[in-house]
Parts: structure tokens; sequence; C-alpha cells
């Protein structure tokens, strides 16, 4: 509980209708655990100032954007404040003729993009992270969170130019610092961007941000292909991979999440597996890619093939975006696992996810981004199944982390139920390197205040 | 520790023949591509990262600076011990360890060069986007340590967009590895960091890069412009359409004398710029993108527009646009090669200013960039032996930086900041920013033992907190 005093002081930055508690707030908690208060700034300076009553008062504070990934990261050790930056969504430059845009960190992903598409000739920020509809930009930060057309337009550490953010430090003339610029090229001094992207609000909390933004392509349309075999989009993937077309995405996805897909046609029982494959570009280019793959796939057994376009193109990869959300709704206590490997290993691990899932029963739902080594791997567990089954289930994700990290890769645990990541490490080793993070730990957030807990290794 | 001694334990880890301490051995270690000097303490060429981790506890223990040098191509004073110390010098690391198609990785030791990379792989039908115009002599490692560029990284992204793991010996001398042939690990972004620390936070023994498959077509256009103007307006006009060609460098008259003079490419003496356009992919959709670039050219006002017949023809330009900076040696016995980068939108404007500045100090500036990023290399020559001159040069090469700074951008693109441009640091960032960057230093190298008196200008910290805003 806060203070009365306190709690005055921070009324006193952010105004009566900036605090809010109580029932008000039942939805920011944090595996299980609640705030005190929840502050909602109206400005970076704002959030300076509730920083540095913070470490007066010794606070902790957690940072809040869309609130998608806070299941994420082990249990913090204590939660005081969450600050919310919902308020901060201005936009405050768009220059699409030197393709940057700078914003506020609270902002939506949905309305940049919005704002974007009536720029010029039509802009986009080519980041697709899951629940693109609600995440926040300095969410998508915070998690270094990315999605299908990672493979051709990177993540955020390849996207993002500049950076300000707001450190635990107590400086009187503020402690809002900044990093990077609106250029293309920079190397002025440390790339501080990339210290923050991914840091999980254990660093700074991020208050502004300045990213690449591309025209909009020409033509878009997506392959899907249903196969018969499992092994088959592997094989397609590899192809696509050595040849030199060049498409924007490489989804593959078993019949469980296929299953989730408001598709007009139901998968067949002969159907094990679906590849997604995103083109963009010149037209010309769009239509040499729909033929090439369309041979590929079906070389490999596809029969079902459909070529999607407009809104049931942006449905399917909407609804691929949405396959953790859906998959908790279905069971209140499922488990999200997120797999990187390196490319050539990626249809073992699947492989190996699957026969797990058979094997103890519990319906499985994959999707990979199969061009970037990354999978995903949505387990669905009401709350009967996960009690029956929560020590095979630590077992099985300690055995998968185990073969993962053998190839050169790495299995987080992207949320559980907070009685699971007491059983299992959700981050893993992180290795000899570990000594180095907790000491930019220390020189960064010294009184440990920020998102205390939440990190690898206990940072 | 006396400097007999040092000298010894250095011998007994890489080798007696393999220790350079005498004056005259050491002075060819006091530079690199800029005009920064410093004398090292001695140097030391080692062979494996172990060798490289005890020469690091030796000089920890001894209380002396180290730093790792590659080519010594770089353009800042990087790999100048600004602060004596030993050398450790890596050219001796050469080797490709693998390529891995497979997986699309390519990992190597430091001292590969640039080019040695793309060799290996252009048969195998891949290559490693990064491409500075040094890439011939620089090296892997020191494209790490320096962020490279290229003209390629207008499309493709600089190092720091292809460098997915790295085996780093740590200041206090431990080694270990951040990323790897996976695109993702948890913790903070450790090798993001490391990319474009110029040697200071750790020295690079071992790099995983990412290697892509060679584009199906190439289409070469050289362009002609009688205006400088109007050429720094096309480039913004292609970019401001929403074209991302591969490559859309720029190079002025003075500059295309020189490379004439030594290489023949073909270039135009009489005309005052050229562009140097090239688009990658698909064949399919390549003639119209082709076609809307050449309309936006002429649009400029180009006097002609030039396709590179054949391979050999566009192997000239680019043997000539990458030995620009070699080249403008016959104009005069030094330059100074600026690394200001601004917005694509202020590239006409910062241009009309670069000229207004070599005029104000009598000063010949020649221009060759990458002009799509923004990314400008006006090279001032003069005359390193005249020191009113070099005053003169200085200041000249410090207003630019204002310049680009003033219109919203950086004091540097892809050369980094070294011991050259630490001053100029303070245009750019405030006392809170370089506080920062300072923490980041302190994490790996508390005793400021690595590579000091780089990237970071030193500063009162305690006094400055309230002192400076």
């Amino acid at each position: 509980m806060l203070d009365h005093s306190v709690r005055g002081k921070f009324k006193e930055i952010v105004g009566e209708a900036g605090l809010k508690e109580g029932r008000e707030i039942k939805g920011f908690s944090i595996d299980g655990l609640v705030p005190a208060v929840v502050l909602f700034p109206g400005t970076p300076e704002e959030i300076e100032r509730i920083v540095m009553l913070a470490l007066e008062e010794g606070l902790s504070i957690i940072p809040w954007g869309g609130g998608t990934q806070m299941g994420l990261g082990a249990p913090p050790r204590h939660v005081d404040l969450v600050v919310c930056l919902s308020r901060l969504d201005r936009i405050l430059d768009q220059d699409h003729e030197n393709m940057s845009f700078t914003s506020e960190a609270g902002i939506r992903l949905s309305a940049i993009q919005k704002a974007l598409r009536h720029l010029g000739q039509g802009f986009f920020l080519p980041l697709d992270p899951p629940c693109a509809e609600e995440v926040t930009l300095g969410g998508v930060v915070a998690a270094n969170a990315s999605g299908p057309s990672r493979f051709r337009h990177g993540t955020p550490r390849d996207l993002i130019l500049g950076i300000e953010v707001v450190i635990p430090e107590e400086i009187e003339t503020g402690n809002k610092i900044r990093a990077g610029g609106k250029t293309a090229k920079n190397v002025s001094g440390y790339d501080m961007s990339k210290l923050y992207i991914g840091s999980l609000g254990t660093l700074a909390i991020v208050v502004e941000v300045t990213c690449r933004i591309l025209p909009m392509p020409e033509d878009q349309a997506t392959v899907m292909a249903a196969f018969p075999r499992p092994e088959a989009p592997w094989a397609c993937t590899r192809a696509l991979l050595e040849s030199q077309l060049t498409p924007c995405s490489i989804e593959l996805y078993n019949r469980e999440t296929a299953s989730l897909l408001p598709m007009r046609v139901r998968p067949s029982a002969e159907e094990v597996a679906w590849a997604a494959v995103g083109l963009e570009g010149f037209t010309e280019g769009v239509e040499r890619h729909i033929v090439q793959i369309e041979r590929l796939v079906r070389s490999q057994g596809a029969e079902k093939i459909v070529i999607l376009r407009g809104p049931h193109e942006a449905s399917l990869w909407k609804n691929l975006g949405r396959l953790g959300l859906q998959v908790r709704d279905k069971g209140a206590r499922s488990i999200g696992l997120k797999v990187s490997v390196p490319l050539s290993m990626a249809q073992e691990i699947s492989k190996a996810i699957s026969n797990q899932g058979l094997k103890m029963n519990v319906p499985c739902y994959q999707l990979s981004h199969a061009g970037s080594g990354i999978l995903y791997a949505h387990i669905c567990l009401s709350e009967g199944i996960y009690g029956e089954k929560e020590q095979a289930l630590s077992q099985m994700v300690n055995a998968l982390r185990e073969q993962v990290e053998d190839m050169g890769g790495s299995l987080v645990i992207e949320y559980s139920p907070a009685v699971f990541k007491q059983r299992v490490d959700v981050w893993g080793e992180v290795g000899g390197v570990f000594p180095i993070m907790e000491r930019l730990k220390r020189e960064f957030d010294p009184k440990d205040i920020l998102s205390p807990g939440r990190y690898v290794g206990g940072i | 520790m006396k400097k007999r001694e040092l000298i010894r334990k250095m011998e007994s880890i890489v080798g007696r023949g393999n220790v350079l301490h005498s004056r005259t051995a050491l002075l060819v270690y006091e530079y690199d591509g800029s005009l920064q000097r410093g004398l090292p303490d001695a140097v030391a060429f080692a062979t494996s990262a172990e060798q490289i981790s005890r020469l690091v506890r030796l000089a920890n223990t001894a209380g002396i600076p180290f730093l790792p040098r590659g080519s010594g191509t770089n353009l800042s004073g990087g790999s100048v011990p600004a602060k004596g110390g030993i050398v450790i010098e890596l050219s001796r690391m050469n080797r490709i360890l693998e390529i891995d198609l497979k997986n699309q990785r390519a990992v190597a030791e430091p001292g590969v060069y640039n080019l040695t990379l793309q060799d290996a792989l252009a048969p195998l039908g891949y290559y490693y986007a990064p491409d500075p115009a040094s890439q011939k002599v620089a090296t892997l490692g020191g494209n790490v340590g320096e962020n490279s560029g290229g003209p390629l990284c207008l499309k493709y992204g600089v190092t720091t967009n292809h460098v997915l793991g790295l085996e780093v010996v740590l200041p206090d001398g431990d080694v270990v590895q951040t990323g790897g042939k996976a695109q993702e690990y948890p913790g903070y972004d450790l090798k993001g960091l490391m990319v474009g620390s110029e040697g200071t936070i750790g020295i690079v023994t071992k790099i995983t890069v990412r290697i892509m498959r060679s584009p199906e077509t190439v289409k070469t256009f050289l362009a002609i412009y009688d205006s400088v103007e109007d050429a720094g307006q096309t480039v913004s006009e292609i970019i401001a359409e929403g074209i991302i060609p591969a490559t859309l460098e720029m190079m002025d008259k003075l500059v295309m004398q020189a490379v004439e003079k030594s290489v023949h490419a073909g270039y135009p003496l009489d005309a005052e710029a050229v562009l140097i356009i090239e688009l990658d992919g698909l064949s399919d959709g390549m003639d119209r993108l082709a076609q809307r670039v050449i309309e936006i050219c002429k649009k400029n006002r180009v006097r002609a527009v030039k396709v590179a017949a054949t391979e050999i023809e566009r192997e000239k330009l680019w043997t000539g646009r990458k030995g620009a900076f070699g080249a403008v040696g016959r104009l005069a016995p030094s330059y100074m090669v600026n690394d200001g980068t601004v917005p694509r939108t202020q590239l006409p404007r910062v241009l009309k200013k670069v000229a207004e500045i070599g005029e104000k100090y009598d000063l010949p500036i020649g221009n060759v960039f990458h002009a799509g990023d923004g990314n400008l290399h006006p090279l001032i020559l003069f005359d390193e032996r005249d020191k009113d001159q070099l005053e003169l040069v200085r200041k000249a090469s410090y207003e630019i930086l204002q310049a680009c700074v003033d219109v919203g951008g950086t004091i540097s693109g892809e050369h980094g900041i070294g011991t050259e441009k630490l001053q100029a640091m303070w245009l750019l960032f405030g006392w809170k920013d370089l506080n920062a960057m300072w923490k980041v230093k302190r994490a790996f190298d508390p005793r400021n033992l690595c590579n000091p008196g780089k990237v970071l200008p030193e500063m009162e910290i305690e006094e400055s907190k309230t002192a400076h805003a």
C-alpha cells in the first residue's frame, strides 16, 4: 500500500485522473501481483518526475504498453507502481520523404499504420508482431517483438533508428536521454537503442521512438497450401531459401492451428500441415512468385492451394497473429513457448514438439517463421489438465530446451501460469555474458526499481 | 611492470618473433586511415582467442591500455593507440572457419578481409551484404568494430544488421559468446552493443554473419549531371518516390578527375556530378522500375543515363568508385574525409553548404558518397605539413558536421568517432546522453584499459550532473 502523502505527490504529477487504484486496475496484474497504483502520465516530463519520486521513495515500477506481453518474463519480485504509457500517443514527425517516423512510445501500432497509409503514396512500418491491433510501439521495443515479415524486413533491432528513454538516475536536470537519430546510418557513439530493445523495462522506460518506414508495395498476395505430410512444407521452405525468390514471409502451421483459423473451407482429414507464403513487390514479381510457388508446393504434394488477396489475406495474417490469444481463451492455464534455432534445425524441433504433444495428449498449436528459424508452440491447457500434468509439462519444456540449446538455439516461455514459472526458468541460461548483463543493470538501475526480477537470471 | 618484463611476458604468450617493440617497427602502427596519430608501447601478433585473453590479462596486470587492430583502414582514429599500450594485431587470424549454406551463415576470424569472404561466397551464389569501399583490405573484425557500411547498405542495412554472433575477449580477459547462428537469444543485446563500439568494450575473435542468395538480376546505371544540386535532388526524389535501389552513389567532378587518372573507369571528365544507381532483385518488373528511375533523372535535367552493358563495364564503374579515396591522393598530399549523415531530403541543401564552407576557407572539397543513405563524404584536400592549413581543415570539417547536425543529421554514418570526432559528440549529445554511454563502457571495462580515449569524450561525472543539461 502506498502512504497517503506519497499518493498525493503522485497525484500532483499526473493529476487526479492520472492515478488509478483498487477496482479500477483489476486488469493490471503481473503474474498475479497487483500494483498499489497505476499511473497514466501524459508527457515524458511526468515520467521523469514519477521515476525521480519512485527513486526517492524506493518504489518499484513496471512500465506498461498494450499489456499483451506482460506474461513474458519471470514473476517480478515486487510491483508498487505500474506506469501505463497509453496517454503518450502523439505522432511527432512523419518524414516519409526520408522514410522515417517518430512518435511517443504509447501509441498503438495500428494507429501508426493508419497514419502512414495516408502519407504520400502510402507507407507502412514493417513490423507485424502478434496482436498487432493492441500492441504499442514502446511495448514492441521493450519486448523486441516481431512477426512473419521479419523474414524480409527484420526486427525492431533492424528498424529502430533513434530512441528516447527515461533512466532511473537522480539527475537534477531530468533523466530523459536519447540515442540514435533519424538518419539511415549512424555510428555516433554506442548503439544504445540496441541495449534498450528487448530489455523488457529493466533498464529504462522508453518514451519516444524513431523508426524506418517503407512505401506500401505495389502488389501483395499470399499463397496458402495444405499438405498431406508434415515434412512437405519444410522441404518447400528449404527450396525457397535456396532459390532467388524473395518472399516476404514463410509461415508454417499445423492442423491444430489451422482449425482455429476462420477459413471458409475446413481442413480435410488428410491435411496435416500448412504453409502461407507472403509476397509483396511489383505486380510482375508477385505474379512470378505465385506461379513458381504453386509449382513448388504442388511438387511436394499440396492439393489445396489458395491465392489470398485483400480482406481474405488480411484476415489470415491477423488470425495467425492472434493465435496465442485464442489458445489462452480456450485454456486459461495455457503455456506459450518461443524457440529460436539455426534455420536447418527448425523442422526437427517442430517434430519434437508435435511428438511431445501427442505423447502427453495435450493440444499443441504450432506456428513457425520457418525462414527465420523461429517456432511458436502454444500448449492449450485448462485448469484441470494443467494441475494433472504440471510436472510432466515442466519436464517436457526442460527437455526441449536442452535439445534446442544443443542445436545452438534458445527457448523462452512467453507466457504460462505463474506457478509454472517457479518450476521452469522462463529464459534459460545466458552463459558467460551474464556478469556483463548484471553490471549493465547495476549501472542503469542501481536501486533495482525497474521491473525487478522479470529478466534473465533474476535481473 | 618494466617495459622489458612486459615484452618478455608478451613473447611468452605469442612467441618471440611475434612481438614488435623497436621504435622503427612501432612507427608503422601509430596511424590509421585518418589524420590521428599515437605510438604504441608494443605490438603482438595473436593467432587465437586464448592468446588474446592472456595478452589482455597481462595488460590488466601491468595496468596499461590495449587495443585490437585489423588492417588499420579505419577513418577516425579507432585503431590508433591514443594512450599507448599494447596493440593486439589480428591480421593472422584470417581463416574463414565455416560457410554454412544450410543455415545461411558464415563464421570467420576477425582478420579475414571483407572481399576474401565475398570471393569465397560468390561461386556458391551467395554474398555478404556490407561492402565498404576498402573491402579489399578492411577486415571483418574492423567492420564489426566500426559498424561499417558500403554502397549496398542502402537496401540491405549495415554491419550490425548482418552480424548474428560474436566470440569476444572481454576487457578482463574472459572469453564469451554472444549471439550465434540462430536469430534470437534471451538477455540484453550485447552483440548489438559490440558492433560499432570501436574496440572499446572487447576484442572480437570469431564472427558469425548472415549470408544471402545473390540476386537474380543486377542493373547498373551511370547518370551524368551538369550540376551537383540536380544530382542531389534526383537522389531525394528517388527515395521520396519510395524506390529503394540496391545502391545510390554520387561522385563530383573533382573526385571523378582523380579516379580517371588512376583507373580509367570511363567517368565523364566534363560533368559536374554522376550517380551510380544499381537495381537488383527479380528480373520481373525490373525494366519498369528502371524506367521510373530514368524519368526522375530526366526530370532533374540529367545530361545522359548510361547503362553498364557488360559485367566488365559494371566492374570498372565500381573499381572507380571504391578506389576513390585512394585516387584522391593524386590531387593533394593529404585529405580529411568527413562522414556527416543527414535525412535524405536535406541532401541538396547540405551539399550546397559544404561547397560554401570550402570557398570560405579556400579549401578544395571533393564529394564521393552514399547519397541514398544521406551519408556524405566530403574530402577536404590539403597539405598536412602546412600546420596553418591543417587548422583550417579542422575548422571546415567541424563546420560541416555542425551543418549536418543543424538539419537533423549526425556526425558519423559509418566511419566512427574514434579520437577525431570526440569533441563533435557534444554537437549531438548532452551530458546525460553521454553519461549513459559511459555506463555501458564501465559495465564492460571498469578500468578503462580497453582502447581508451575513443568514442566518448572524457567528462567530470559528478560535477556535471547538474552543470550541463
